[in-house]
């Protein structure tokens, strides 16, 4: 019995010893390494020039023909939210405040974003690339808060939305002056719309 | 009339794949994926040069970068990556290094094959893993092409595109789809005239065929609703035996090539960039030190380059392997210590949303694929 036992360790040995053997060299070094031994070498790169780099808010305006002489344009807004599934407009705006539109461009004033998180003003502030047709529609591209965030929720940063003639847009009569309405409609994800209500008047 | 007779092929092609069909797809892909082949070998300690490893010097003395972009102390970045650079500093873009497919015989046949196929070695696959993972993800689409790269080949039939031409036509595509259209039968014929059509609604569009204006023809396809979801482009020529070059030459040619092509991609992506991802991907990395025309040879591990919207911070991911003799595979590769096919399976499980193990099984055909998802997107 015990010499039975002591030839099957024998033999055990010995195919382990023929299988090893067979084994490629490169195999039994090992090509992959644990998971854990991955590192994650941080990167320090700095870009040097804001303006070297695509924005989140590049547009290509040379599709429209835009309108850089109508003066001075002052306008409330409130952007809203249009879910598809039913039609409806929300009564509650994702941002409101003022805007200036001179000469085509539209710069941000005062405004508030509702949405919490980590939606504050700097953001349309510094980003927004609006512009001005001559149709009187806004085109161009802003950073978009589209949810709101309760307390215990995670933040998120804004969506980059796109403002291009849209078929329900309501453009601002220009050669208007005093409370000229508009509706700039903007598609920004799979469950709703946006919707800039706007009051103008020359300045 | 043979398919070669009128067709002429440039170092670029470009494959769209996966349109969704309305009411077929269940829910649409969260993103959409995009792979650069870079055939012939890219030289991955060329393209990002770990810098801070001592033995790095005396390797490459005759085509060591003067002066790399430094993306932290340990690595740099070949100057001529300029906008993936930029991406970098912008937290969109990553470098996975000291990574392949599982493949070391150094062949570009094989290993051409085998970083398409996916499967367990080269040749054993008729299927390619983004096409077997744009079936997982159920999204078919209209079939055609007149050269489907494998990597795209799926069970069901993929949506494709190539800009064909035949030199000195002037309108060709009517009667040149004709002509294809009447030599086949069947389903055949019915795929090449569903060709004819949409090459038609196309209005003689005359589509250019490098590779860096396909890269932004496939961004603005890839950005449409309801346009295709993953896109393959191919640049070519970095076997560089001989005269490599350093800042300058061959191989900086080609890394300027495939920055503008990522750059490309980014202009006609446009607001779709945010839900994108581009990988590269190459047979074999080359060899650590340089040979004696100036160049290297067929190596094992190279870099993977990603870039896109859906990466959240930029970071170089590896496990270094080291360039002392002992640390090379067979004392003269830079050694692979990440499996590639697991970086493809996390963008793949980023951007269709699939299991990493159904990825691991169904795509790769192995059960033992490592899941490095957490390094690359968290």
């Amino acid at each position: 019995m015990i010499k039975a036992f002591l030839y099957c360790l024998c033999f055990i040995s010995l195919i382990s010893t023929s299988v090893t053997a067979s084994l490629p060299s490169d195999q039994t070094k090992g090509t992959l390494v644990k998971e854990d031994s991955i590192r994650i070498y941080e990167v320090d790169l700095v870009l040097e020039n804001a303006t070297d780099a695509f924005s989140k808010t590049d547009f290509d305006f040379s599709l429209y023909d835009i309108n850089d002489t109508h003066g001075q344009m002052r306008c409330g807004f409130g952007i809203y939210r249009a879910i598809y599934e039913t039609g409806v407009i929300e009564d509650w705006a994702l941002v409101n405040g003022d805007l200036l539109i001179q000469d085509g461009l539209v710069k941000f004033l005062n405004h508030r974003w509702r949405t919490r998180g980590l939606s504050n003003s700097s953001y349309l502030t510094k980003e927004a690339n609006l512009k001005l047709t001559k149709e009187g529609y806004m085109v161009g591209k802003i950073p978009y808060f589209h949810l709101f965030v309760d307390e215990g929720e995670p933040p998120m940063l804004p969506l980059y939305v796109s403002f291009k003639e849209h078929k329900n847009s309501k453009p601002i009569a220009i050669n208007s002056s005093i409370g000229v309405s508009a509706e700039m409609w903007v598609e920004v994800d799979g469950w709703a719309d946006g919707v800039m209500y706007l009051l103008c008047n020359k300045v | 009339m043979t398919r070669r007779e009128f067709l002429k092929l440039t170092g670029a092609s470009l494959f769209l794949s996966a349109a969704p069909v309305s009411g077929f797809t269940k829910d649409l892909p969260q993103g959409n994926i995009s792979v650069i082949l870079l055939q012939g070998g890219m030289d991955g300690l060329t393209a990002v040069p770990p810098i801070g490893d001592p033995a790095l010097a005396s390797l490459r003395q005759e085509i060591g970068l003067s002066n790399p972009i430094k993306v932290n102390p340990f690595f740099g970045l070949h100057p001529k990556l300029q906008h993936f650079s930029k991406l970098m500093a912008r937290g969109e873009a990553s470098i996975v290094h000291a990574t392949s497919f599982p493949y070391t015989k150094r062949s570009h046949f094989e290993g051409q094959n085998y970083m398409q196929g996916g499967g367990s070695s080269p040749f054993s696959t008729t299927t390619g893993w983004l096409g077997r993972a744009l079936d997982l993800a159920l999204l078919p689409g209209r079939a055609l092409s007149l050269e489907l790269p494998l990597i795209l080949r799926g069970s069901l039939n993929v949506d494709n595109f190539y800009p064909a031409r035949v030199n000195g036509s002037s309108k060709p595509e009517k009667w040149l789809i004709e002509q294809i259209t009447m030599a086949h039968q069947a389903e055949e014929a019915k795929a090449f005239q569903a060709v004819g059509d949409k090459v038609a609604d196309q209005a003689r569009s005359n589509i250019p065929r490098d590779p860096v204006s396909l890269a932004k023809y496939a961004g603005e396809q890839m950005s449409t609703k309801g346009g295709p979801v993953a896109s393959v482009i191919r640049v070519n020529q970095f076997d560089t035996h001989a005269l490599q070059g350093a800042d300058e030459g061959s191989h900086g040619d080609r890394l300027e090539l495939l920055d503008e092509v990522i750059k490309a991609y980014r202009e006609g992506l446009g607001d779709a960039w945010d839900q994108s991802i581009i990988l590269t991907l190459t047979e074999f990395g080359r060899t650590a030190s340089v040979n004696g025309t100036g160049g290297t040879d067929h190596g094992y591990a190279s870099v993977g380059l990603l870039a896109g919207g859906l990466i959240d911070n930029s970071r170089v991911i590896s496990e270094w392997p080291g360039l002392a003799d002992a640390d090379l595979y067979e004392e003269r590769d830079l050694y692979a210590t990440i499996d590639y096919r697991s970086v493809c399976a996390a963008c793949i499980e980023r951007v269709l949303g699939l299991d990493h193990d159904l990825i691991s099984q169904k795509v790769f055909l192995t059960s033992k694929l490592k899941r490095t998802y957490d390094y690359i997107f968290s």
